[in-house]
């Protein structure tokens, strides 16, 4: 019976685990005399050693510098919000403190009603809101001139100075994705990670992008963008290209 | 003497920068070779590698240091790097077609020598193409554990799938890539 057993060939998870030298007794042994299972784990030990042989493009010693190069102005920028959203924070309930404490004051001595609202801008989550609505607004509005300048070129040529507006573009669309997607701005969100596809695609490959993906994510900004009320609807309306300054 | 990765993640999260640009010089090759081997496309890693980065920096505080800083790195970048080839494909045609655990040993390996680097570009190219006919899962549950060795149970957290899909999956993707590159694998 145990001469049976030795007749059938591994499986195999068994072959693979041969290649380890943890394969039980039974297992060695039918591999010292079946021709067929040693050819059938040579084939895996080729197949694993040829893919590691699978080596990357060469970076060279500095390629760690040059990447952070590429991320440290993004780093600085959202370390620069934490910094302002902590401090708008801190100084809202700070503010807010203070007018409730002068509202208790005033109504204790002169039993008035102060008509001061107890909410500062500081601390109002709208307006920090809106101040993420307005740099996309912006973002936004370049993107889609870009895609309309992009979209009437034949095979989506794009010239030097375009390579360096979309190397912007794409380095501000994560940036306001991000933020989006932290702020749970599902809509937002989802429009910018598609205009990020398209833009990296743009980026490096411009060619690869069919021209009605590009006419479509183009309609899609302008019917989104108006919908969540980033006032436009005519993209003749915003012929500027060139990065603004960035009002966060 | 160098500051370890904990330290410096501690450090930057207290706010020095310059502890974060260390830890970005120090791990970028290891993402890159990562997000190169999961996309097989030199810009679309490139991108890959600041993303991670850009990612790891927002979410610093959620990096709990009993696993290793270059391990939760690898989890970003192979999540990002998944997302973007199921991108890939909305945008363009890619062209991509579609027993015991002890065997997973020996799917882990060391880095390549000097005289692999060289291997010639046909030899790459077949690994490449056979690479292209793993699905997502397969490639990325290969990728980190043949040319990155994290273990079964890192596998499952990065990619989010249980013990037995990892494995299955890294079974699945050794068989196929047996499959593909016997003929050339034989004739070398």
């Amino acid at each position: 019976m145990f001469e049976e057993q030795d007749q059938i060939h591994l499986t195999e998870g068994q072959a693979l685990q041969i290649l380890t030298g943890n394969a039980g007794d039974r297992e060695k042994k039918h591999l010292a005399t079946c021709e067929t299972c040693q050819a059938e784990v040579e084939s895996y030990r080729r197949t694993l050693d040829h893919v590691s042989r699978w080596a990357p493009p060469v970076r060279n010693a500095c390629y760690g510098q040059s990447v952070w190069r590429q991320i440290a102005p993004a780093v600085r920028l959202r370390a620069r919000c934490q910094r302002r959203r902590r401090w708008m924070l801190g100084a809202g309930l700070a503010a807010s403190i203070a007018v409730f404490a002068v509202a208790l004051y005033t109504s204790h001595e002169q039993r008035l009603t102060v008509p001061v609202s107890r909410q500062s801008v500081a601390a109002n989550p709208a307006a920090s809101e809106r101040l993420l609505d307005i740099a996309v607004q912006d973002h936004v509005r370049r993107a889609t001139s870009l895609l309309t300048r992009i979209e009437d070129q034949p095979e989506h040529a794009v010239e030097g100075f375009e390579r360096d507006a979309i190397s912007n573009l794409v380095a501000e669309n994560r940036l306001y994705r991000q933020t989006a997607e932290q702020e749970n701005d599902r809509k937002t969100a989802q429009l910018l990670s598609d205009l990020e596809t398209a833009l990296v695609v743009l980026k490096h490959d411009p060619a690869r992008l069919p021209v009605s993906d590009v006419r479509e994510l183009r309609k899609k900004l302008i019917v989104v963008g108006h919908s969540n009320g980033f006032g436009f609807s005519n993209i003749s309306d915003f012929s500027d290209t060139q990065p603004k300054k960035i009002p966060l | 003497m160098e500051a370890s990765d904990p330290a410096l993640v501690a450090r930057a999260l207290s706010g020095e920068e310059d502890a974060f640009r260390v830890l970005t010089e120090r791990h970028s090759l290891a993402v890159f070779h990562l997000a190169y081997r999961m996309t097989a496309n030199e810009q679309d890693a490139e991108d890959v590698v600041q993303e991670t980065f850009l990612r790891a920096f927002r979410n610093l505080k959620r990096y709990e240091s009993r696993s290793l800083f270059s391990t939760w790195l690898y989890r970003i970048a192979a999540n990002y790097s998944l997302d973007l080839l199921r991108s890939r494909k909305h945008f363009a045609d890619h062209t991509a077609v579609q027993g015991e655990v002890d065997w997973l040993d020996a799917v882990a390996c060391s880095g390549p020598s000097a005289d692999q680097i060289t291997y010639s570009h046909q030899i790459r190219e077949s690994i490449e193409k056979a690479m292209e006919q793993l699905s997502d899962q397969e490639r990325a549950a290969f990728v980190l554990r043949h040319y990155h060795q994290l273990s079964i149970e890192e596998i499952c957290q990065t990619l989010g799938v249980g013990e037995n899909a990892a494995k299955h999956s890294i079974f699945r993707a050794v068989r196929k890539l047996r499959r593909i590159l016997e003929p050339i694998t034989e004739r070398v």
